[in-house]
């Protein structure tokens, strides 16, 4: 299970309110949207659409497509 | 609509909600310390804005009482000042009930205490609103509202459903704050006001009591009689015999009586027709109306024809009745003591109509009405009502300013705020007419002039005009300039003020 780069694409932009694209080496550096609103933006739209929670380190660590995903299908495993 | 979020929460997500649902402007304020955030914030500041909302969680902040109650204080003061609407979430307030933990922790009832003359003192503003928030987060679950990961990282502790629900209730609120209040409710009988129909079933047949078939329309009735209290006007609106209604209403044991409703069209006529002409006696415009009725032609049509008209299907399902029931229509944003007058008004204004058609003439009837005028000039205990005027009167107001009531007390410093209270043999009017003069630089304005609609058609606008100018020209001055200001809804004070640049009163 997990999640495709195409759902998670979708819900950054319903997170963001714009067009993201995103790829798996988009890092929140290189993607001017992903400022902290945006990341809380982020968050509560992973919350709902997965139904999962995440702890407060995790959404510390979440700085790249590559490490959301990866939280995610070790989240969504357990 | 202009928005302002003044939050020790972080409200990015709500105004983002906000920002999809429509055309509203919010900007937010953010203080780590909510209280020193309200203490900093300038009257500049504040302006522009039709909504301040205030918002704290005691679940997820734990203040203490102390300083709930110095945040409570400084809303006071900012209610005082602005003329914006204040909304404040309840989730202000200490989170345990009265009394509930008393015995283990013993200052509980202290700490209740020392709130309660804040929110005495802040519910005697009529700019300020408390949001029941927490009766909805109570509804939903806290257990489904809280994410506390986000909260401790970000100050915002929602989850998305409660983002949407929050989201919603604040457009409901400002529908509620913008739209004019409703007036009138008009109110089928068969299948609305009781369970069946009085023509088929007769007296013994149809249901309005504690029965299973009969709580819902029994619960309608009541809840409607309370509506009556705080200032609602009930009509009926039925296709049936007249007899057949007023003999249900008067044999009947049901919470509503024939005379708790103020006109009564029980008739075969067309129901948009029933409702322009009640409309008419009660000289109030359809868009203060709200119709309910169980039958889908009648809905349709007036939903079509008269679309100002708020419109309620009743279903026979409680759930459904619930929702109307919470619906923000049936509120009242201030009540005043003439809110509470509003059925004892119109059972006197409809005696009048009555007695109009026995007259010759218009003037003869207006003789017969014996009149009398009561004119005050800065007259304090008068400011708040004179506040209320000027943000609820729409028909005949020369100038929609709205005033707060200590703009009204800043102007009188200055200028002369008369007012004009009016009875006459058959009543009481109330206070009924403002008018504001400027005085500026030894120059007289006409700045506002406005009346209730209840007190039109009189020509009581044309002595209290006449009577405040003599007062002026017997001081050694008159009125130079009228400030007029056409609106979409104030027909009757443009046709008086083209009638008065023809020929004015004080000359």
């Amino acid at each position: 299970m997990g999640i495709t780069i195409e759902k998670l694409q979708d819900i950054f932009r319903s997170a963001f309110s714009s067009e993201v694209e995103i790829n798996l080496e988009t890092t929140k550096d290189n993607l001017p949207d992903w400022d902290s609103i945006n990341h809380l933006n982020l968050i509560v739209e992973l919350e709902d659409g997965l139904n999962i929670h995440f702890q407060p380190d995790e959404i510390e660590s979440m700085k790249s497509v590559k490490v959301l995903l990866d939280l995610i299908q070790k989240k969504s495993n357990v | 609509m202009k928005i302002l979020f003044l939050s020790d929460i972080v409200l990015e997500p709500i105004a983002k909600a906000l920002k999809s649902k429509g055309d509203n402007q919010v900007s937010i304020s953010f203080h780590e310390d909510l209280l020193g955030g309200l203490f900093n914030i300038t009257l500049e500041q504040l302006q522009g804005f039709d909504l301040v909302y205030i918002h704290t969680d005691v679940r997820f902040k734990k203040h203490s009482s102390d300083k709930i109650s110095g945040i409570l204080k400084q809303l006071v003061r900012l209610c005082s000042i602005s003329t914006a609407n204040f909304l404040c979430a309840d989730l202000i307030e200490l989170p345990f009930p009265k009394g509930v933990l008393s015995k283990g922790i013993g200052n509980v009832n202290d700490a209740w205490e020392s709130i309660s003359n804040e929110t005495t003192a802040l519910n005697q503003h009529p700019n300020f609103y408390w949001f029941n928030l927490d009766q909805h987060f109570r509804n939903l679950g806290y257990d489904n509202i809280y994410t506390y990961s986000l909260g401790h990282l970000y100050q915002m502790p929602y989850n998305k459903k409660a983002i949407e629900v929050f989201a919603n209730l604040i457009v409901q609120w400002i529908d509620f704050l913008v739209c004019p209040e409703k007036k009138v409710i008009v109110l089928d009988c068969d299948n609305t006001l009781w369970n069946g129909i009085i023509g088929e079933d007769g007296l013994t047949g149809i249901r309005c009591d504690l029965s299973q078939e009969g709580v819902q329309f029994y619960h309608l009735q009541q809840f409607l009689l309370e509506r009556k209290n705080i200032g609602f006007l009930l009509c009926l609106c039925s296709k049936n015999n007249e007899d057949d209604v007023k003999e249900a209403f008067e044999t009947l044991n049901m919470p509503l009586k024939w005379d708790d409703f103020i006109v009564k069209k029980v008739n075969w006529e067309d129901k948009s027709l029933n409702i322009k002409s009640i409309a008419q006696t009660l000289n109030l415009g359809v868009d203060s109306f709200v119709f309910l009725d169980d039958s889908d032609f009648e809905v349709q049509s007036i939903r079509s024809l008269l679309p100002e008209v708020k419109v309620f299907q009743i279903h026979k399902d409680y759930q459904e009745f619930l929702k109307i029931t919470d619906s923000f229509v049936f509120c009242r944003k201030q009540l005043s003591a003439e809110d509470l007058r509003k059925h004892q008004q119109y059972i006197e204004e409809a005696s009048r109509k009555r007695d109009e058609g026995s007259f010759e003439s218009m003037d003869e009837y207006i003789k017969s009405l014996e009149i009398n005028l009561d004119i005050r000039c800065n007259e304090p205990a008068d400011f708040e009502r004179v506040s209320q005027l000027t943000q609820k009167t729409n028909q005949f107001n020369f100038n929609k300013v709205p005033y707060s009531t200590a703009e009204i007390s800043e102007i009188a410093s200055q200028n002369s705020i008369y007012t004009l209270r009016v009875s006459d043999k058959y009543g009481d009017y109330g206070l009924v007419g403002v008018i504001i003069i400027l005085h500026k630089n030894n120059e007289v304005i006409l700045h506002n002039f406005l009346m209730s609609c209840r007190a039109l058609g009189r020509r009581i606008e044309k002595d209290f005009l006449r009577r405040v100018s003599k007062e002026i020209y017997e001081s050694g001055s008159s009125i130079i300039e009228t400030q007029f200001v056409k609106t979409d809804r104030n027909k009757p004070a443009e046709d008086f003020y083209l009638q008065l640049s023809k020929q004015p009163i004080w000359e």
